[in-house]
């Protein structure tokens, strides 16, 4: 995993280079503060390595504690990680919440994991 | 050890203090690379059967003791988790990079203390103005 991840995440961000990578900060407001709903695949592809990969995990643990959960299961928010950054090469036009959204489902549906929100 | 190396103002005084200076460097790395190595574990060492880590319960000590990678993963992550909580939608990435930051000095200071517990200092902290 550990292997497979860097590269997909160096194939997705890796096209980003050949174009113009922009700072994070280019989609936050006068503030500095980025509106994480409205963040889309393009734009998080468009930063740098560094940032997408900070952004990636920052929002799995977003979505845990919007949820209330309070476990965190690595090797299964690895995944998801590496599932987001695949969905959003091919989705650009995705919000990334979106694009976790249902990637978080898929896998829930995978494992046959049942949660109060879906039933 | 080069300052009294130096004082002595001579050429060869100024070389074996370079050579001390370089030899101090190395073995520093040595000592560090060392305690390091023995120190460090996988992040799996603190979960549960199922694989599961309670966030609420892992300890600095036990951040400070992960793998550099997987401290950094779970910086990211719990900065994510405790916005989520918060219900906030919002990110401000040069803040939290700050916070993550102060979170890890503040850990190394009080290893006793719960991650979660180190989170909540610092956004305390900010809200007080302290930053």
């Amino acid at each position: 995993m550990k292997l497979v991840m860097p590269f997909f995440a160096m194939t997705l961000f890796g096209a980003g280079a050949a174009q113009a990578q922009v700072d994070l900060t280019t989609y936050a407001d006068a503030k500095g503060n980025l509106d994480i709903q409205k963040l889309t695949c393009a734009q998080l592809a468009n930063t740098f390595q560094e940032d997408a990969d900070f952004m990636t995990v920052w929002y799995s643990g977003w979505y845990n504690g919007l949820a209330g959960y309070s476990k965190l299961k690595v090797d299964r928010a690895k995944e998801l990680e590496h599932r987001v950054i695949v969905y959003c090469k091919a989705n650009p036009q995705t919000k990334v919440i979106t694009a976790m959204d249902i990637n978080i489902k898929q896998m829930r549906k995978e494992l046959g994991i049942k949660v109060n929100d879906e039933q | 050890m080069v300052g009294s190396s130096t004082s002595h103002g001579g050429a060869l005084s100024r070389a074996l203090g370079r050579v001390d200076f370089r030899v101090a460097l190395v073995v520093a790395a040595v000592v560090a690379s060392a305690s390091a190595a023995s120190a460090q574990v996988e992040l799996k060492t603190y979960m549960d059967e199922k694989g599961y880590l309670n966030v609420r319960a892992l300890t600095c000590a036990q951040l400070a003791n992960t793998y550099q990678e997987d401290a950094d993963f779970l910086g990211a992550w719990y900065s994510g988790w405790w916005n989520g909580h918060l219900k906030r939608h919002s990110i401000n990435v040069a803040r939290t990079k700050q916070g993550i930051h102060e979170v890890i000095v503040y850990c190394k200071a009080n290893p006793d203390a719960k991650v979660v517990d180190a989170v909540d200092a610092y956004v305390k902290k900010v809200q007080a103005g302290g930053q």
